[in-house]
């Protein structure tokens, strides 16, 4: 599978059900899930030390973050969004680094993985979005919390399906992970899924509000058994978002689904992910743990908005030697 | 290969701790070398292989150090002795400062050297070792700048011998370096 090539309206690698089949889903085995652990020392232990083991520099470095870029699900998640700005950002998402640069760097027409909008956007930006094949995600089921009445949740999936999203990025009710109740977990994984039709799921397991890496990778678990297409850490409104600990967990849990079933669900870090020395260590993690199926956008997604000024920025001072001002890679 | 190569197969490229520029280093070298007295290398005389333990490759040919050896050695000592005693300590602070900084400058060559001579993990020398012989010589560098005032009754009594053992070849040095040339004794190790 390629990846973007030189004209967005060609490009088509991004769209999930193109690359590989869908999660199918399988019946909950509570077996497998009590059996599930997490070593949190050695988890830390190993992130830690990431930095140091893998280091990308020079050429590869720059082609690691354009990489990067095209795995990026550009976000406004705002109360104050305005269609003004959703528009700006699609444009972004149509150019995210000038283009010059991406000529210099012998990958024109580069664009992002898909846009990452509130229900109420999704029609703006896919409007703002038409003649490439950029898709727009919508955040569902009364994101961020989750806690609206459930028929609404449902019918809101529906709704943004409906307006032109092909991704759908949900919120599963943590309150079954820290009760232990996986069958609800499971069944409401399951009937989100299917609202979703077509359109392909994200769960956000909101990992930072789950306690341990062991409910982690048990939430992991039962929602790829319930037919998640990505599991998906954070809606990015929580304390504490993606981290490279409860990333590893996630990563470990989906190479655990894909040796039994031989099903590939994708993995999505979001919150936190600001600087391009960052999204070097999650792709090295990816490389790693899971290999180059999944550093494409059919597995593999940052949930992130400034990131993408600050790789610009990197990727500008590989081409000239110089550190430009921050105010010349605005995000629109 | 192109960015756009790297793009789509998504290589590492080489690692900073490449052995590269440690076997460049050595060949510049003639991969031989005699031994540090008076301020330079001694012709090399008949000597041993050191190997790398990873591989088992030849690394280069180290002098094999006599009696007549450390005699020279100790005598060079001696004769630095009376003006390095007296050597203000803020002076022998900026030549220890110097030698920290050098450490620092080539702390990947050092680092990858010392892995590829002794065997450690490339994490620990890089991590562990190097950066703490740069501190070594950067705190004796401030101690010598304190001796004067702090310890007034200590004088410097001579030529230090110093025996390095095999497991921290870099760090053992400068532990027994730093302090003996901080405190104004010259070192024959």
């Amino acid at each position: 599978m390629t990846a973007q090539q030189a004209t967005p309206a060609q490009s088509i690698s991004h769209l999930p059900q193109l690359a590989h089949a869908r999660n199918p889903g399988m019946a909950l085995d509570l077996d497998w899930v009590a059996s599930v652990q997490a070593n949190t020392s050695a988890i830390e232990r190993r992130c830690a030390s990431l930095g140091g083991r893998r280091s990308v520099k020079k050429d590869w470095q720059a082609a690691w973050l354009l990489k990067a870029i095209t795995l990026i699900d550009l976000t406004t998640l705002s109360g104050d969004d305005t269609p003004g700005r959703v528009q700006r950002l699609c444009a972004k998402a149509r150019q995210p680094v000038r283009a010059e640069m991406l000529e210099a760097l012998g990958l024109p027409g580069l664009t992002v993985g898909a846009v990452c909008v509130y229900h109420d956007m999704v029609e703006t930006a896919v409007r703002a979005l038409k003649g490439t094949s950029i898709p727009v995600a919508a955040v569902s089921t009364g994101f961020p919390a989750g806690l609206s009445p459930w028929h609404l949740r449902v019918q809101e999936i529906r709704e943004s399906v409906a307006a032109g999203a092909r991704e759908i990025d949900i919120v599963i009710s943590r309150r079954h992970v820290l009760t232990g109740n996986w069958q609800a977990l499971y069944d409401e994984m399951c009937e989100m899924r299917e609202a979703c039709g077509e359109a392909h799921v994200k769960a956000i397991l909101a990992t930072g509000e789950l306690g341990t890496l062991r409910n982690v990778a048990r939430a992991s678990l039962v929602c790829m058994m319930a037919g998640a297409d990505f599991i998906k850490t954070s809606t990015g409104k929580e304390s504490v978002n993606a981290t490279l600990p409860v990333s590893l967990t996630m990563i470990r849990a989906i190479r655990d689904y894909q040796d039994r079933t031989g099903v590939k669900v994708g993995y999505k870090p979001a919150g936190g992910i600001a600087k391009a020395k960052d999204a070097l260590l999650y792709l090295a993690l990816m490389k790693d743990e899971l290999g180059l199926p999944w550093l494409q956008p059919d597995l593999f997604r940052f949930g992130a908005s400034s990131l993408l000024g600050d790789i610009e920025r990197q990727l500008e001072h590989h081409l000239t030697g110089q550190y430009s001002a921050g105010y010349r890679h605005a995000m629109g | 290969m192109t960015i756009k190569d790297i793009f789509d197969s998504m290589d590492y490229g080489p690692a900073l701790e490449a052995t590269t520029e440690a076997r460049a280093w050595l060949d510049r070298h003639g991969a031989t070398f005699g031994h540090w007295i008076d301020g330079r290398f001694t012709a090399p005389e008949a000597g041993f292989e050191t190997k790398n333990p990873a591989t088992g490759q030849r690394l280069a040919t180290i002098s094999q150090g006599s009696a007549a050896t450390v005699d020279a050695a100790v005598s060079a000592a001696r004769r630095a002795f009376p003006k390095w005693s007296k050597t203000p300590g803020h002076q022998r602070a900026r030549i220890l400062y110097a030698l920290a900084r050098l450490v620092q400058k080539h702390a990947r060559l050092l680092a990858v050297l010392e892995t590829m001579d002794n065997g450690k993990p490339i994490r620990e020398s890089r991590d562990i070792d190097v950066p703490l012989v740069a501190r070594h010589f950067s705190y004796h560098a401030g101690l010598a700048q304190l001796l004067a005032t702090e310890q007034p009754d200590m004088a410097p009594l001579g030529v230090c011998g110093a025996v390095i053992p095999w497991n921290f070849p870099l760090l053992m040095l400068a532990w027994k370096v730093a302090p003996a040339l901080g405190r104004g004794c010259p070192k024959a190790s």
